[in-house]
């Protein structure tokens, strides 16, 4: 599904961020990148998403070679992932609905539809009843909640979290890490960035980057 | 999406409408100014069609060469009509006009010549200069006077007046595009969050540029419909004052109006005008945010 060839990126200003990566993922895998900050994680999701090219190498993402992309191409490789961010990313302008209609919106979902698929994903992370709250209202935990839903409701077939559980408390990780392996039981791909590896990481592939160089893969 | 545009505009309703008012008074200014001209023309067309040519014979004309020239008067396509004026005529009216008479008015004879009276049938300058050259190298004319000189200088005036019009719209307008531009850029500087996430997500850059072309859009028509409205209501007070200056000077006078095809043009020009600066910020700023 997703193939790493030897893969560099360096930003300008010669930080080199990734050196010589090499890996594969398959479809409904989930597998943690870890490593301590400053390791690349990020970059690594970014690469995996288009957001960043590559310097050097090659990555293939359900048979297309992200390295040679056209821009126009871009927005519709991202339609296909997930993403989930740390510092969630929502609107606190728009109320919980909208927020994760506007996933649907550009995917250019029928307007018939927006409703019921919008409804479906908060009931799919307990926040139904928070629909017309506003995001501000909504503790550290329901926003992360509400930022899975907005990752989940145009049905990707991967799910990239960049340290989903990085600024909430053990009750509220556990939760957000709960949901994770339930989209993962039902056949979603999921990668997860993380420093912190929860108990259940072990019992899946493991990523650890160190400086930029993916020091070890760990497969169960 | 456009629905979205219009709750945004009417979130921010006071700043909407303070565009509407930038893009309307833009608008009416360049347009009174030429509603103004337009109606100065078509005087100047009036008095123009309504000008002749006086044609003063020699004192001493023969009577075959006054009939001469009359077969001359008839013959040419550019006059529409002309009548005769006897001296004795003439100089009776004068009298009469002056309040003169035979005993009071000093003179020991009739000073006035026989003349033509010659209606064109063009207002066409440069013809009845031709006219007037051609009816000069008459034998026996003694003078042609064609009184339209003023109603050329006017015209002149009146071009150079539409020029400068022109050239004040080319200016607002680069205003506009400007003022437009920027408040574009402001709204979206004010949605980069929004913006940055879309992209994110895999918005498209139409997806992200159509709501700010809707506001572009709704920008242009509120502002053309201001200056459309205002500029009947300006046409509607100027001809209610004008009742007044007719019951002053016993004249017919009235504004001509904009056609209904020039009110959409000003509707048009500014939607066409603000969704281009829109486009041109949006495209602009895509590329930054």
């Amino acid at each position: 599904m997703i193939k790493f060839d030897q893969v560099h990126k360096r930003y300008p200003g010669n930080l080199e961020a990734l050196q010589n990566i090499t890996f594969e993922i398959n479809a409904g895998e989930l597998v943690f990148v870890t490593g301590p900050s400053g390791a690349g994680k990020s970059t690594l999701l970014k690469l995996i998403t288009a957001i960043e090219p590559p310097t050097l190498g090659t990555i293939i993402f359900e048979n297309q070679n992200l390295s040679q992309i056209k821009s126009t191409a871009i927005p519709y490789i991202r339609r296909k992932f997930g993403l989930i961010f740390q510092d969630h990313k929502l609107l606190y302008d728009r109320n919980c609905f909208d927020n994760i209609a506007l996933a649907l919106e550009i995917n250019e979902v029928r307007i018939n539809d927006i409703k019921g698929r919008v409804r479906a994903a908060l009931d799919k992370v307990g926040l139904l009843d928070r629909e017309k709250s506003m995001p501000i209202s909504l503790s550290g935990g329901e926003q992360q909640r509400l930022a899975i839903a907005r990752a989940i409701v145009c049905r990707p077939s991967i799910l990239l979290a960049d340290e989903p559980t990085g600024n909430l408390d053990k009750k509220y990780a556990d939760e957000i890490m709960r949901l994770f392996y339930t989209f993962h039981e039902i056949g979603v791909t999921v990668i997860i960035a993380t420093h912190e590896m929860p108990e259940e990481s072990k019992k899946h592939k493991q990523l650890y980057l160190q400086e930029g160089n993916l020091t070890k893969i760990t497969e169960y | 999406m456009f629905l979205k545009a219009l709750q945004r505009s009417h979130a921010s309703l006071l700043s909407t409408l303070m565009m509407f008012l930038v893009i309307g008074i833009t608008f009416i200014l360049p347009s009174v100014s030429f509603l103004l001209v337009q109606n100065l023309k078509s005087i100047s067309e009036i008095i123009q069609q309504e000008s002749q040519i006086s044609i003063f014979l020699k004192k001493d004309i023969s009577v075959d060469a006054k009939n001469k020239i009359e077969k001359e008067l008839k013959n040419r396509e550019e006059i529409s009509s002309y009548h005769f004026v006897k001296k004795e005529e003439a100089w009776s009216k004068l009298q009469k006009s002056m309040g003169f008479n035979e005993s009071n008015n000093g003179l020991s004879e009739n000073p006035l010549p026989d003349a033509f009276f010659v209606s064109p049938n063009t207002v066409n300058p440069n013809q009845i200069l031709d006219l007037k050259l051609s009816m000069d190298k008459l034998e026996g004319i003694d003078q042609v006077i064609v009184d339209t000189g003023w109603v050329k200088k006017l015209n002149s005036v009146l071009h150079l007046a539409n020029k400068a019009i022109l050239l004040a719209s080319i200016l607002l307008a680069s205003m506009l595009t400007v003022v437009i531009g920027n408040t574009i850029r402001l709204q979206m500087i004010s949605h980069h969050e929004e913006i940055e996430l879309s992209k994110l997500i895999g918005a498209t850059n139409p997806f992200i540029r159509r709501p700010f072309l809707y506001s572009g859009f709704i920008y242009g028509l509120g502002g053309g419909l201001t200056a459309a409205i205002s500029l009947k209501l300006i046409v509607i007070f100027l001809n209610q004052t004008v009742v007044e200056v007719e019951a002053l000077y016993g004249a017919k006078f009235i504004i001509i109006d904009l056609k209904l095809i020039q009110y959409l043009s000003i509707v048009g020009s500014s939607i066409l005008i603000a969704v281009a600066a829109s486009f041109a910020s949006i495209n602009q700023s895509i590329k930054r945010l």
